[in-house]
């Protein structure tokens, strides 16, 4: 036998014990994201993120996009899921605010009226009062006017409203105040945090066990546009992701862990970010696999489309800021940085729970974003019940030296990043206000955020849309390969 | 030559007007109710001789390097995707130092059909095809770019797409570097329901031999490859100018196969991709031609005197092939978190290797016969990112070093008691031959300055490579870069050695649409 045969049987015989493997995923229960998902392209259709004050989310929503029988598994009756989360979690924020000023009513407001009224210093944190002016340099994303409306009880959607309440008291933490991801089962684990490790316990809620954007189930498109600090656009980057929740699924079947797989592994999330603009990076797509255990690294592959390969990636190397953006990949989603008691442990403290003057959630999506001045207009401002969590990094070899988040106590999301560098000066602050459907429980990115970069002069303004779905592991797979060249 | 000057420009008129789009980072437009896409970019770059004055290359100015490199999307489905990009690339210096006296008496203006403008249709059609991904399955068909291994810099077995070196070593662009073939390539890839396996995928890479293509390396004769020729000598033993000559252009008498399908050029490569424990693992199987030439002297050369200098111009007739290569071969990647320090920033490093086995490779010798031997490629890569705080307090060093070794099994053992050598393209191989690379970047204001050093080591040829750039990348259109290329080599006619006057400051303006 020639050596050119021999490789033959060589790689015949590695191709017949690997088919012999068992594969994964089997009949999916409902239809897949990818058979409904509208086109990124019919983005711009719907709503332009500069000047457009469309109210797109009332004709182009999950109930637009969806089969009919996917839409019935997630939607519910609001008061029914209103009344469920008040027992949940105890209260219903209308009737814990008003206390702080309330000679501050409903109504519209300029930035004229705020700066003569030094209640609104009080009522807002420190950075958004900053942003009550009209646009200008050095920042984008100022807001000249808004309108404060009555507060709002927000809910979650109803299945995880009851697994978080069928599961609390679960969750268990160690003598440092480190969740054990084993008890985890689904929902929030500390609907009603207290005890010594309150602030701790907020943290999982907020962060590691957040329920937002679908339950991290769908895909989303994403624009993101940079600004200097002479407000001159540097960065027009177009993205989308696609995730799909292994672990603790209550919004969308497979209920619990998404297979055998996730459960054996420790998985949690499975992600590929696509870029599509610009040319430099178009057809990067990152695919990372997010584990619960804190002291198991993630792990990640990039597909580089400029050498048509797909490499690994350090899932460590998170200081460093995303392609120029304002934001590192431990500031995703806000905050994506694994909570571990020896890679970088932070120091955690509830340093107010108060209520503030927040931006609202957009039911909407009517708010707009000027092209001239990079002005937010038709935002909607309420009064929320807040927790002020404080994380103190304990490494001064990390990129922040604290943490500031203001969290609603009603839902835990929360609105406003603030990071710190080493010298205590404020280095990137992160802003969402979200996108609220009352129909179905859920608070997404279907909107606005805004990072800016307090050091350098520099901020993005970003525009999300979140589509609702279950996305196969293949698909997520097949995914960093799909937008390569 | 009118007409050439003439089509580059209308070419260039069409992508400005292009560019007349605003404050978009791609172009997009409704074909049939789907989107197509288009982007690109246009880059202009001057190269400043700094090596001297030597036969091989000009003093001060010596190149007008233009690269275009227009790309169309086209996705009607979302599983079904179109991908066109048409290049176009011209180095102005032919056409402005045509009637230069020390460009003419280097003989670079007889280059200028072959060099001024890549205008043969091969050449304008970058890739072309046409993309299905049904569910777990991916078929690509159309001339396109495989890549395989983990090897940055130098090619391991990566092998399926020729590498072009026309232009020289400056600021090349990845488009302008690499050889699109055309090619079916299809894959399964699935996830598998496993604790220790989490993917696993089969690729098969067809090459019919539409279009038989090599690689288009640095060689020697100035009439033939211009200002980046490569610089070779053979002594004379005589007094100047019969000191020694140059050699000129090979006279190639090829065993090449014609194309159009003609089996002997057929390639096809397997590959079964894995993902164990969050490494990627690849096997890797391929039978070809390798993409270098490989040729024996057959005869007394033709010659030649060079204006530039008097010395004689020796044309050798060779017998050239571009002999089979079949190999078997693995790579492993993946990060180590454990070998992470705070201090150094908290980042793990990851390791890449590729090693692979070619059975009955065939290099020329010195003896001009051709050998056949095994040989054993491996390498080991890392790629790290460190914080070095009163360097850059804000970004972090990307440091990417590589080792590579070439060992061939049998060396020089084809004629008893006779001592001689092996040769490739590049000059003398020993039976050991080590390379090894290091590159360093960080990026400094936001992103927008991006300096940029990267050394590659002939340790048996004793030769170096260093090129260092800073970019300013002032938005997502513009990017300024301006560099420097050293070329060192010590044995004559070895690897770097002949490339040691190509010494050149470049800069590059580039707008990316």
């Amino acid at each position: 036998m020639n050596r050119s045969k021999r490789c033959l049987v060589f790689f015949i015989t590695c191709l017949s014990v690997a088919l012999l493997q068992p594969f994964a995923i089997g009949a999916q229960e409902i239809p897949l994201l990818k058979t409904y998902a509208p086109d990124q392209n019919d983005v711009p259709k719907h709503k332009k993120v500069f000047d457009d004050p469309t109210p797109w989310v009332k004709t182009w929503n999950d109930k637009a996009f969806m089969p009919p029988e996917v839409y019935a598994m997630i939607a519910s009756d609001p008061e029914k899921m209103k009344t469920l989360w008040a027992e949940t979690v105890g209260f219903k924020a209308p009737d814990v605010v008003g206390k702080i000023h309330p000679e501050i009513k409903p109504g519209k407001y300029t930035y004229t009226d705020v700066q003569a009224n030094p209640a609104f210093k009080d009522l807002m944190y420190p950075d958004l009062y900053d942003r009550i002016k009209p646009g200008g340099p050095p920042f984008a994303g100022n807001i000249p006017e808004f309108e404060i409306i009555p507060t709002r009880q927000y809910y979650w959607a109803l299945r995880i409203a009851e697994a978080t309440k069928k599961n609390e008291g679960k969750t268990k933490l160690n003598a440092d105040g480190y969740v054990d991801y084993k008890t985890w089962e689904g929902g929030f684990p500390y609907p009603r945090p207290s005890g010594p490790f309150k602030a701790q316990q907020i943290a999982y809620n907020a962060f590691v066990f957040r329920r937002d954007r679908n339950e991290g189930n769908g895909i989303a498109y994403g624009y993101v546009y940079g600004f200097d600090k002479n407000l001159k656009m540097d960065m027009d980057n177009s993205m989308n992701s696609m995730s799909c929740m292994v672990a603790g699924r209550q919004f969308l079947p497979p209920y619990g862990f998404f297979d055998e797989q996730a459960k054996a592994n420790g998985e949690l999330q499975l992600m590929t970010l696509t870029m599509l603009t610009p040319r430099d990076l178009a057809g990067m797509a990152i695919l990372t696999t997010y584990y619960m255990d804190a002291q198991k690294a993630d792990a990640a592959m990039i597909y580089v489309p400029s050498m048509r390969r797909i490499r690994k990636l350090s899932t460590t190397d998170t200081q460093d800021a995303i392609n120029g953006q304002d934001l590192i990949y431990d500031d995703q989603s806000g905050f994506l940085q694994k909570l571990s008691p020896t890679r970088f442990p932070y120091k955690f403290e509830i340093v107010e729970e108060r209520e503030y003057l927040v931006a609202a959630p957009t039911i909407d999506g009517a708010e707009y974003c000027t092209s001239n001045g990079l002005e937010f207009r038709g935002l909607k401002m309420e009064r929320r019940p807040i927790y002020v969590l404080k994380m103190t990094q304990t490494d001064p070899n990390y990129v922040y030296s604290k943490r500031i988040f203001y969290i609603d106590q009603e839902t835990f999301e929360f609105y406003q990043v603030e990071n710190y560098d080493q010298k205590g000066r404020l280095y990137r602050t992160f802003w969402t206000p979200y996108q609220f459907r009352p129909d179905i429980g859920m608070f997404t990115w279907g909107g606005y955020l805004l990072y800016r970069d307090h050091v350098d002069l520099h901020s993005n303004v970003n525009f999300f849309v979140d589509v609702t779905g279950v996305a196969s592991r293949d698909d997520i797979v097949g995914q960093i390969t799909k937008a390569g060249k | 030559m009118r007409r050439k000057t003439m089509f580059v420009i209308a070419v260039m008129f069409g992508i400005i007007s292009l560019l007349r789009v605003p404050c978009k980072a791609e172009v997009t437009t409704d074909l049939f109710g789907s989107p197509l896409t288009l982007m690109g970019y246009v880059q202009q770059s001057v190269g400043y001789g700094i090596g001297g004055d030597h036969y091989d290359t000009k003093k001060d100015l010596q190149s007008f390097l233009f690269q275009s490199l227009l790309e169309a999307k086209y996705a009607p489905h979302q599983d079904l995707k179109f991908f066109m990009s048409g290049k176009l690339n011209a180095d102005w210096a032919y056409p402005v130092f045509d009637s230069n006296s020390e460009w003419q008496s280097k003989g670079f203006n007889q280059g200028r059909d072959n060099l001024y403008i890549f205008d043969d249709g091969r050449d304008l059609l970058g890739e072309a095809h046409v993309t299905w991904t049904p569910g777990k399955e991916y078929f690509r068909i159309g001339k396109q770019i495989v890549g395989w291994g983990q090897t940055d810099g130098f090619k391991l077995m990566d092998q399926i797409n020729p590498v072009d070196q026309r232009r020289g070593l400056g600021d090349v662009q990845f488009e302008s570097s690499i050889i699109p073939m055309w090619l079916v390539n299809a894959e399964h890839n699935t996830t598998v329901n496993s604790s220790w396996l989490q993917e696993l995928g089969f690729q098969v890479v067809f090459n019919p031999n539409l279009e038989f293509r090599g690689n288009e390396r640095i060689e020697p004769g100035n009439e033939k490859y211009g200002i980046w020729a490569a610089n070779i000598q053979t002594p004379l033993g005589g007094p100047y100018p019969f000191d020694y000559a140059h050699i000129g252009s090979w006279a190639d008498h090829n065993n090449i196969p014609d194309g159009t399908f003609d089996r002997n050029g057929m390639e096809i490569g397997v590959r079964v991709r894995s993902v164990i424990n969050d490494a990627i693992v690849t096997l890797n199987g391929f039978y070809g031609r390798d993409n270098d030439i490989v040729r024996r002297v057959i005869g007394p050369p033709t010659s030649e005197v060079s204006p530039f200098d008097d010395r004689l111009i020796f044309h050798l007739p060779t017998e050239a092939d571009y002999p089979i290569l079949r190999f078997v071969g693995t790579t492993f990647s993946r990060d180590f978190p454990s070998l992470s320090s705070s201090a150094l920033g908290g980042v793990a490093p990851t390791w890449r290797a590729e090693a692979m086995y070619v059975g009955g490779f065939t290099n020329g010798s010195s003896l001009q016969t051709f050998e056949t031997s095994d040989e054993i490629r491996w390498m080991v890569g890392m790629d790290w990112k460190i914080k070095i705080d009163f360097l850059n307090p804000k970004a972090y060093f990307f440091i990417s070093p590589q080792f590579y070794q070439r060992h061939i099994v049998d060396y020089a053992k084809s004629i008893p008691d006779v001592d001689y050598t092996l040769t490739d393209y590049s000059g003398t191989i020993q039976q050991d031959n080590y390379t090894a690379s290091l590159l360093i970047s960080t990026s400094y204001f936001h992103n927008k300055l991006q300096p940029m050093f990267f050394w590659l080591r002939d340790f048996t040829g004793n030769g170096s490579l260093i090129k260092t750039q800073i970019s300013w990348e002032q938005d997502y259109h513009w990017k300024y870069t301006l560099g420097a290329l050293f070329v060192q080599g010590a044995d004559p006619g070895v690897n770097f050695e002949p490339l040691q006057n190509k010494d050149q400051v470049y800069l590059t303006v580039q707008y990316r649409f």
